[in-house]
């Protein structure tokens, strides 16, 4: 059951809520299907690194708003 | 002058450091005090050791040694620039009543800077809403020169501090201008070195945001093209120097022979082709005694009757240069004299011609650092691709390491199907309960592990919630592991909670896993040896 987080459906939410190319978004999601759990493991963790990316990129973005503002 | 903040105290007590900013801030003499925007020693340890763990590496950006120091040190005079312009400001706004204290008006900007921080004018700066945006852009300076320190410049800090740093460079511009108006050379050589000190940085800050190359760029454009084929321009100074030394000889002999060539073409006792043949004697001649002469000084005198010798000797008549028996090889010594001497003159030229080439360059990229410098469109662009390249770095490295090459067989990709379809769930909304201590996780409190520990129930539930369920011994395995044993340091931590957390889930996928494969082996073993037994039997009978 652990398996949730890392099922086919999961990845998928997974892969399309970031804000990656879509080359590598369309490659990823053809993958998915035929990973097996070591992959996913390792896939989880790099789209864990890439989500953190995305909230990293937002507060930049919203800083160099906030400081042009001015 | 304030201190370097290298010399900044680290306290644990809060209080302590309230009043060591207060002090600075009295005193005005150590103003880089001032912590950037942390609020606690507690959060300032936590943040560090979040990036230390997990972001290393990865939100950062890379500048060159040279250019970090030297970016650093330019803020660092900004940060005291901004302080001081702002207590002179303050001076000239409380002059009258400084007058009535009895503080003399009539002083240097030094000295008003001394009376404004002695009358508390900085902690003005920090608390007074008038002044809340100039604190907030020394806030904003003051964090960049921490980013620096601790050597990770996020790509927002990077944009901001070019965006500093173009502000100091159009100032140095303007004061070069006056100097150079003023004819003030102490004040032009300065600003002078400041632009060139600032330019190379300013170029890679630029270059790092926008991941171009701004100088090939430049150096291709068309401008610079037609430049280069107008001036006869090649990157290569040994290349230019072989193409053109020859060229340099020639236009000397043109400047000798041209005013004897005139002469005979204006004789009215010559037919054209008597001159055109006396012309042509003159083009062909010999004239490398000339050319010595005019580059190098140098002439050949004849020495001695009976043992004759040649000498060569520059123009003022000595000092002796060389002393030869023939006169043709004192001919071949000149040649090869003023050879060299058209060498180095071509070498001088394509000198010349490369600072010029440079001045050109350095224009385009000084357009392109301003665009990128003070547009907020072009920061943002700036740091959605330094972001962009380093998703596209991690994907690629997960494909390129873990993504397996061997092609699984039809019995696995069954397997796979069976093992991960059915309905999931959102992973962000996972780490974002995580992140931000939903669902129970707000009441953690550090004790995994320990007698009557509350951590590891509010943990199952927390997982169970979200479909996974957590077994006890498997819990006490991990928290054996060296990643389970670093539970305490970062529970009080976002993101090293999130890697931790996952770690753990892992372990009992993992876990799980081999339990299964174990299971699996046990069960095809006990069929063949049920089989191996039905044989005997079998040939028994």
């Amino acid at each position: 059951m652990a398996h949730i987080l890392i099922n086919n459906q999961s990845l998928e939410n997974f892969v399309q809520g970031l804000k990656i190319s879509p080359e590598k978004r369309d490659f990823l999601l053809e993958k998915i299907p035929e990973m097996d759990t070591e992959e996913r493991l390792a896939l989880f963790k790099t789209l864990t690194k890439i989500y953190l990316l995305d909230l990293k990129e937002k507060e930049a973005i919203e800083r160099i708003k906030k400081f042009w503002e001015k | 002058m304030p201190n370097n903040p290298e010399t900044q105290e680290s306290s644990s007590d809060e209080s302590r450091e309230d009043e060591i900013q207060g002090e600075a801030l009295e005193t005005g003499q150590e103003k880089l005090e001032v912590e950037p925007d942390i609020e606690t020693p507690f959060e300032r340890m936590t943040l560090e050791k979040e990036e230390r763990e997990i972001e290393k590496h990865e939100a950062e950006i890379e500048l060159g040694d040279k250019t970090k120091e030297k970016a650093e040190e330019f803020l660092k005079q900004e940060y005291e620039d901004r302080h001081n312009e702002f207590a002179i400001k303050w001076f000239k706004e409380h002059q009258g009543e400084l007058k009535d204290e009895g503080e003399p008006i009539d002083v240097s900007d030094e000295r008003k800077i001394e009376i404004a921080a002695k009358n508390k004018a900085f902690r003005e700066l920090m608390e007074k809403k008038e002044y809340e945006e100039e604190w907030a852009e020394i806030e904003n300076i003051s964090a960049i020169i921490a980013d620096f320190k601790d050597g990770r410049v996020s790509p927002d800090g990077l944009s901001l501090a070019l965006n500093f740093l173009q502000g100091k460079a159009e100032k140095a511009e303007r004061d070069l201008k006056t100097a150079e108006r003023g004819q003030d050379a102490l004040t032009v050589s300065q600003k002078q070195r400041e632009l060139d000190e600032l330019f190379p940085v300013m170029q890679e800050m630029a270059e790092k945001i926008s991941g171009r190359d701004l100088r090939r760029e430049a150096g291709n454009k068309r401008t610079i093209k037609e430049w280069e084929e107008v001036k006869g321009y090649l990157s290569y100074k040994k290349g230019y120097i072989k193409e053109n030394y020859e060229r340099l000889g020639g236009e000397f002999k043109d400047r000798l022979i041209n005013g004897q060539i005139e002469n005979i073409r204006n004789r009215g006792d010559l037919t054209t082709e008597e001159k055109e043949k006396k012309i042509e004697k003159i083009k062909n001649k010999d004239y490398t005694r000339e050319l010595a002469d005019e580059l190098l000084g140098y002439q050949i005198q004849k020495k001695g009757t009976i043992r004759k010798r040649f000498e060569v000797i520059d123009k003022s008549g000595g000092p002796l240069i060389r002393t030869l028996k023939k006169e043709n090889e004192a001919i071949q010594f000149l040649k090869e004299k003023t050879e060299e001497k058209l060498k180095e003159m071509a070498g001088e030229e394509w000198t010349l011609k490369n600072n010029e080439r440079e001045a050109e360059i350095r224009k385009l990229v000084g357009k392109e650092i301003r665009g990128l410098a003070k547009s907020p469109e072009k920061a943002e662009q700036g740091v959605e691709t330094v972001y962009s390249r380093l998703k596209e770095r991690l994907i690629s490295e997960f494909i390129e390491n873990k993504l397996k090459e061997e092609k699984k067989t039809r019995e696995d990709l069954r397997r796979i199907e069976k093992e991960f379809k059915g309905k999931g769930k959102n992973p962000t909304e996972f780490i974002s309960d995580v992140l931000h201590r939903g669902k129970g996780l707000e009441d953690l409190k550090g004790d995994l592990g320990e007698e009557g520990s509350e951590d590891e129930g509010i943990i199952e539930d927390f997982l169970e919630e979200w479909g996974i369920p957590v077994e006890s011994d498997r819990m006490k395995k991990f928290l054996n592991t060296e990643k389970g044993k670093e539970y305490r340091d970062v529970v009080g931590s976002q993101k090293s909670f999130l890697d931790w957390l996952l770690d753990l889930i892992f372990f009992f996928l993992v876990e799980e896993d081999k339990k299964q494969g174990e299971e699996k082996k046990r069960r095809k073993q006990g069929g063949k040896n049920k089989g191996k037994d039905t044989k005997k039997i079998n040939r028994k009978k």
